[in-house]
């Protein structure tokens, strides 16, 4: 058994390998990785610039704004000046009037900007001025339900590294094991192997860890080259192995159902649109599906991110791999009964 | 050792059948022929008598296991040899055998031997990909010997290869048998299974039109004739005689004495001819 699952492996690995899968996967692993840390800036701040026209004698708004977000204020002393900064489309301007005090606010908006981000603007230097008129500014105490889940936010771009991790190493994973046994079929080398004593169960293993393995390696790959060397290892490993073993396998179920690539596809894009909505999902925390949770992508993008960046939740982790355990252990006799079914059943 | 009664399969599952009640057994150490024209249900019956396509009614029995469950360790006894050429096209020749070398549960032959036997053995480390159809035949054909089988499916083993390939797979089924292999020969070459098969089962439509051995059919299906052809008076001249009539006899022993006879043949009937006798239509189509 344990000779016929390496020999298994090794074929395997082998195909992966001749049909330059390796190659693909190393390949996109580092075009993330170059996205990530040169194409995709780090803040992703989508807040305007300012332009302020300080009238008031002290100017202490202007002098605000400067010392506390001088990479996004201009402060122009001219009304020519405050005109022309205002062509920039992506500039809102504040003009201040009054004479020790800051008396009358008037802003400036394109038009396009959103009623969230006039509103908050609005309290900003609603907040500020009462301050500097020596006002109390209101305090809001607050209750922190999930205190690990607001700690220091990663940067934009290395926030996208679990995603793609996800992505790399899970779908497209499911997209070559696929492709691996669609060309199986054409070559009905599987035939072959029905009439010897290998069973269902070793050949979609061996299939799925030599995936895993490749999964492994993406992840590898992507890890170093954008979070560096010293990271969560043993987490990121252990939840990406799973990941793609579990994946893998609900893949070989769902490809065996059809003869060829071509028809497989619409399955697979609408497969991989509901499998990805963990990762809408992890870019807007506050928007919760119903039983998106259930999805094995969930739990490992979540645990992904917190062995990145984390937040002192640890137990997100260790329910990952639970939950991936789970459901690899209800995906495994599926994908061995429907296996074993279609084959016989419909000899492909 | 194998054992087939009553056996229907169908395709569509609208009572149309592919194979319609089809009952033969074949004896250990014989070779077997099941010879029929395309579509006739050949390549049907051996994917049931070799699991890969299930028992929906009849029984079937292939050394002594029941085929609706055969356990997996049946197909360390059985070889199968398929028509179409099925390994890796990304792994060389060598590579294709050590891989199935390696799943089985007994002693199983050495591959680079079993390319040699079917002279393959300088392209061994080429990729299959790179390999004609007949070299694909060939490797799928030593495949099928890897483990030793007791009993040995070869299906179309001479399709598509040339005549000194056909030759050496025909004498590489007589050495198995000689090992007491049990051979079932699937193929529409009734050269192949004249030269090869013990009996043959002719399968015309989904049913087995007769069992035989090959040359029981001929001699019941042919005449009892010898065409002669003499020279006499500086003229080629033909005389069919039969060895069963006086006249003939005495005519025959006086051409043979004279020494005017240059060629002299049994007129027994070929496979294909009985073929079309019993089946009222040809092996080819």
């Amino acid at each position: 058994m344990l000779r016929r699952f390496s020999a298994l492996m090794g074929k395997d690995i082998k195909l992966v390998v001749r049909h330059h899968h390796l190659t693909i996967v190393v390949a996109v692993a580092v075009l993330y990785a170059l996205l990530v840390r040169f194409f995709i800036p780090a803040d992703l701040a989508v807040e305007p610039n300012l332009v302020i026209w300080d009238r008031a004698t002290t100017g202490a708004i202007a002098h605000w704004y400067r010392e506390t977000q001088p990479g996004r204020t201009k402060v122009v002393d001219t009304e020519t000046a405050y005109g022309a900064a205002l062509q920039d489309a992506n500039r809102v301007g504040v003009k201040v009037t009054g004479n020790q005090i800051p008396e009358k606010l008037e802003l400036t908006f394109q038009g396009f900007e959103g009623r969230r981000l006039r509103r908050l603007l609005e309290a900003t230097l609603s907040f500020q001025v009462t301050a500097m008129l020596g006002g109390a500014p209101p305090g809001f105490p607050a209750t922190i339900l999930r205190p690990g889940e607001g700690a220091e936010q990663p940067a934009f771009n290395l926030s996208l590294v679990p995603v793609l991790v996800l992505f790399e190493a899970a779908m497209l994973g499911m997209l070559l094991s696929a492709v691996l046994l669609f060309g199986e079929k054409d070559e009905q080398t599987l035939r072959a192997y029905r009439v010897s004593p290998g069973g269902p169960a070793e050949y979609l293993l061996a299939r799925s860890l030599t995936m895993s393995i490749l999964a492994l390696i993406s992840a590898a790959v992507l890890t170093l080259l954008t979070v560096g060397p010293a990271t969560n290892w043993p987490v990121i490993l252990a939840v990406v192995f799973l990941g793609s073993m579990t994946l893998t396998l609900a893949a070989m179920v769902l490809a065996n159902l059809f003869r060829n690539l071509g028809q497989f596809y619409v399955t697979y894009f609408l497969t991989m649109l509901v499998l990805m909505l963990p990762a809408a999902v992890y870019f807007q925390p506050g928007v919760r599906l119903p039983f998106i949770d259930l999805l094995p992508t969930y739990p490992l993008v979540y645990a992904l991110r917190e062995a990145y960046f984390p937040t002192g939740s640890p137990g997100v982790m260790a329910r990952a791999v639970l939950q991936l355990l789970a459901t690899l252990a209800v995906v495994l006799p599926l994908a061995i009964l429907t296996f074993r079914r279609q084959l016989v059943v419909k000899d492909v | 050792m194998i054992k087939v009664e009553e056996l229907l399969h169908s395709y569509t599952g609208n009572g149309r059948y592919a194979i319609a009640g089809v009952s033969f057994e074949v004896e250990r150490g014989e070779i077997f022929g099941f010879l029929g024209p395309n579509g006739a249900g050949k390549s049907t019956t051996q994917k049931i008598l070799t699991g890969l396509l299930p028992v929906q009614a009849g029984r079937v029995a292939v050394a002594g296991q029941d085929m609706r469950r055969p356990a997996r360790s049946l197909f360390n006894r059985i070889g199968v040899s398929f028509e179409n050429p099925n390994a890796y096209r990304k792994l060389s020749g060598l590579e294709n055998l050590a891989f199935h070398a390696s799943l089985y549960d007994v002693p199983t032959a050495d591959p680079m031997a079993l390319l040699r036997r079917v002279g393959l053995a300088e392209a061994a480390h080429r990729r299959v990909g790179t390999y004609s159809k007949g070299m694909q035949q060939r490797l799928v054909f030593a495949r099928s010997l890897l483990n030793r089988p007791d009993i040995w499916f070869v299906d179309e083993p001479t399709a598509g290869v040339d005549p000194t390939t056909t030759q050496a797979i025909k004498e590489i089924v007589r050495e198995e048998r000689e090992r007491g292999v049990t051979v079932f020969l699937t193929t529409n070459n009734m050269h192949v299974a004249d030269a090869l098969c013990d009996r043959v089962a002719f399968l015309n439509e989904g049913k087995i039109v007769t069992v035989d051995s090959p040359r029981e059919l001929k001699l019941k299906y042919g005449q009892k004739v010898i065409l002669v052809e003499h020279r006499s008076e500086g003229r080629l001249k033909r005389e069919v005689l039969s060895p069963l009539v006086e006249g003939d006899r005495v005519e025959l022993q006086r051409l043979l004495a004279a020494g005017q006879v240059e060629t002299l043949h049994s007129q027994e009937a070929t496979l294909e001819e009985v073929f079309i006798k019993l089946a009222g239509r040809g092996l080819g189509g």
